[in-house]
């Protein structure tokens, strides 16, 4: 791949070069027309000028045919490093379409034919921006004329597959298939949104006879299955519908925008100040454009309209998914409804799951400051006992020291002794509550 | 101008594409690989596609308290982590912030039915029950950004005592404002409709909205400047790295998104304290730590409105307020606020700690 990036690089350098060449034999050129006679009005173009136009055009020809190979190298080379969406953008054939185009329609000095001219398919550098637009912004292809046909042929699609489905009844259904197929073909021919408007009304007559068929079938048909179908197509009928009512919209801001811009562009040339680089149309042509569309964008009609449109388009699209599921629903394959709710499923078990994992934590958290609290009262109730140990030791030795010298001073008397006794205990009990209060400060 | 100067000027315009498209492409081919979000990091705590990061310190001083970043989940948080010159994750690392991250991952078919309970009541609480039990706290800093910061809000109104700080950036929190398409458009969608034909909406049909808020800047015009930035190989990756941001777009739970896009964008239950995740109702008013407010004064995601009105509706006095005139993304990767967005955040979590 990198031979092929070398190679075309190498061309171009080449093709550079032939253009440098160019363009200065053309600035030499027009500066000697430019001091020719004052008032002159024809330019008398170089004798080879012609030929090197002619080489110009044949480069421009080469270039196109790069632009696409290295579209589809680029495509390649980029596939799996940036996202696919965004690879859609390089679009360097139509880059180098808009200078094709907009070379053709320079205006040449000396009234000369310009040889970009011929084989071009936008009328003016505008236009191709607007045929740009349209094909390559998703927003804009779905309101173009030529997509609304493609719009209809994936609804056809999905009607198509339940056509080859074993649905009873396979011949009427088969029928008005074709029928309701060939009425939209006409589409394709229809340019405006009158001419849709007018096939609607068509619509409308032939849905009513249909109707009689699909809402009070004759034996051997299915009655849901009918007013199934008929349902869908009253649904196809709105969408059309909100989708003319989108069209219209749509092509209205743009005529709207196109005015803008080329008042725009008549009043810069009136000031001299004609957007004479590529960039420069194109900043003019956004800018003006995105104004109006902007301006619409943000009127309520525009985001009722577009709710609508978008409302039926998925209500078709909700009926036909159901239409569908019923005929699929006759074969072993999954449907969508089937790993939805597997997936409900799974995911209340993770909530469940969840739930019993906090439950079991907080449990724990409780559990730990309960066992932290027993502990806690354990220590202290064993501090408490070293407590009352020392304060009995004490006691006890009081007592016995007490008792001891009670014995020696009681010789004589020993009626004496007896009456002393519990002022004795009282004293000996004082220290152990001391000891006690001291514990308490402690904790 | 006469005809042959705009024949020049426009030749040599040619010409300067060529040279750019020339030097791009050796650019491309020389480019390995765009990576985002390289920022050293470790995987901590997960629950399937969900996960927790911690970012490895890269200042010897470190913040006791960590910080817990929740970025929305119609993007991915990369865009926090850019490229090492736009990160504010690496700046408030730079500050001494010990700083988690929430991934909310990519959503698929299977995560049909989760909803913002699941996620805030869920995982992120998990996430925060880990933190503090790792660092033996009761309470971390909560960073919330865009439609994270909404989750943060109502985390921290549901469970203050885990929540020290709370920090939130470009979120949204009134919605009744249209300054906003997005919020104007969402008002008139039947969101119910949406996720019963697609169960999870998909990434692009949310990026496709956003494009449309700025339909030919965004389209067109963008990819024209590209070619000016071509011959430049970092501007080039830097354009790619931006690039694959936008593209990278989750698809979203559809009852997430029922809940949000009903309660939230056009009920507007939030402020009027009648959300309800969980069976528990949500009362902004029981956010009684210290809140600091971060919005963009030019963003047309979640316009100002939608984010200023945060700190009217919390019980807390200890409240500040801080923007930047900068849109939705530049907040993260503009250069008026690389330099000053992290130390500002870092300086009001230390006078808190």
């Amino acid at each position: 791949m990198q031979d092929y990036f070398k190679q075309q690089t190498e061309w171009l350098n080449t093709w550079q070069e032939q253009q440098q060449n160019l363009t200065k034999q053309f600035a030499s050129w027009s500066e000697e027309q430019t001091s020719g006679v004052p008032g002159a009005t024809q330019y008398q173009a170089p004798g080879n000028f012609e030929d090197l136009l002619k080489m110009q055009q044949d480069l421009v020809k080469q270039f196109s045919g790069f632009g696409t190979d290295l579209q589809q190298n680029i495509q390649q080379v980029l596939g799996g490093k940036l996202p696919s969406e965004m690879l859609q953008q390089f679009n360097f054939n139509i880059l180098q379409e808009f200078h094709k185009s907009w070379l053709s329609n320079l205006q040449f000095p000396g009234g000369m034919q310009n040889p970009f001219a011929g084989g071009q398919n936008w009328s003016d550098p505008s236009s191709f921006l607007n045929d740009f637009m349209k094909q390559q912004n998703p927003f804009f292809s779905t309101f173009g004329s030529g997509n609304m046909t493609d719009e209809l042929q994936k609804m056809f699609g999905m009607l198509g597959m339940m056509q080859g489905s074993k649905l009873p009844g396979g011949d009427l259904y088969s029928q008005l298939f074709t029928n309701f197929q060939s009425m939209f073909n006409q589409l394709s021919n229809t340019g405006t949104s009158q001419g849709f408007e007018k096939l609607l009304e068509t619509f409308t007559s032939w849905k009513e006879q249909t109707d009689q068929y699909l809402l009070a079938p004759q034996v051997g048909i299915d009655r849901e299955t009918g007013q199934d179908i008929s349902k869908a197509i009253s649904l196809s009928f709105d969408f059309m519908k909100s989708f003319a009512t989108m069209s219209k919209l749509i092509e209205e801001t743009a005529r709207k925008a196109g005015n803008r811009f080329q008042a725009k562009l008549v009043e810069r040339s009136l000031n001299n100040e004609p957007p004479i680089k590529f960039s420069d149309f194109c900043n003019l042509w956004s800018k003006e454009n995105e104004a109006v569309f902007l301006d619409v964008f943000g009127t309520e009609e525009f985001s009722k309209t577009q709710g609508e449109f978008a409302a039926s388009g998925m209500r078709l699209k909700i009926q036909i998914n159901g239409l569908i599921e019923k005929v699929v629903d006759q074969t072993p394959i999954a449907l969508k409804r089937d790993v939805d709710l597997a997936a409900g499923e799974i995911l209340q078990l993770k909530r469940d799951l969840r739930k019993s994992r906090k439950q079991q934590q907080e449990l724990a958290s409780e559990a730990k400051t309960a066992r932290e609290t027993v502990a806690a009262v354990e220590q202290r109730f064993q501090k408490l006992e070293a407590a009352l140990v020392k304060v009995q030791a004490q006691a006890e030795t009081a007592e016995k020291a007490a008792k001891s010298t009670l014995a020696e001073k009681s010789k004589p008397a020993p009626k004496k002794a007896v009456s002393t006794t519990p002022k004795t205990t009282s004293k000996a009990k004082k220290p152990a509550a001391t000891s006690a209060e001291s514990v308490r400060t402690k904790k | 101008m006469n005809n042959t100067q705009q024949f020049q000027e426009s030749m040599e315009e040619f010409k300067g594409f060529a040279e750019n498209l020339k030097k791009g492409i050796e650019n491309l081919a020389s480019i390995d690989e765009v990576l985002l979000g390289q920022t050293a990091k470790d995987l901590v705590f997960e629950d399937g596609k969900r996960k927790l990061y911690r970012y490895q310190a890269r200042n010897k001083k470190v913040c006791p308290v960590p910080t817990l970043i929740a970025y929305a989940m119609v993007n991915r948080y990369t865009m926090l982590d850019l490229q090492p010159n736009r990160s504010m994750i690496r700046n408030l690392l730079d500050q001494g912030q010990d700083v988690y991250l929430i991934d909310w991952g990519y959503a698929d078919r299977m995560d049909r039915h989760l909803t913002m309970d699941d996620l805030i009541n869920g995982f992120m609480d998990d996430c925060i029950d880990y933190i503090r039990q790792q660092h033996q706290i009761d309470a971390i800093n909560l960073l919330g950004v865009c439609q994270g910061g909404t989750f943060s809000a109502i985390y921290a109104a549901l469970h203050p005592e885990k929540v020290k700080n709370l920090i939130t950036m470009v979120a949204p929190i009134d919605f009744s404002t249209n300054d906003s398409l997005l919020f104007s458009w969402a008002k008139h969608m039947d969101v119910d409709l949406m996720i019963d034909a697609y169960g999870i909406i998909p990434g692009d049909m949310m990026n496709q909205s956003y494009q449309m808020l700025a339909p030919f800047s965004l389209t067109v015009q963008k990819y024209v400047n590209m070619v000016d930035i071509m011959g430049d190989a970092d501007k080039l990756s830097d354009f790619l790295r931006m690039e694959s941001w936008i593209f990278d777009s989750p698809d979203q739970p559809g009852e997430v998104l029922r809940q949000n896009a009903k309660d939230l964008f056009q009920e507007n239950r939030l402020v009027k304290g009648e959300f309800e995740i969980g069976g528990q109702l949500v009362d902004l008013k029981n956010i009684s730590m210290p809140v600091l407010n971060i919005y963009a004064e030019f963003d047309t995601l979640v316009p100002p409105a939608a984010s200023k009105a945060l700190l009217d509706y919390v019980g807390t006095k200890d409240k500040q307020e801080l923007s930047y005139p900068v849109g939705h993304v530049g907040m993260f990767v503009s250069g008026k606020t690389q330099a000053t967005l992290a130390p500002r955040i870092d300086e009001w979590i230390k006078q808190r700690i």
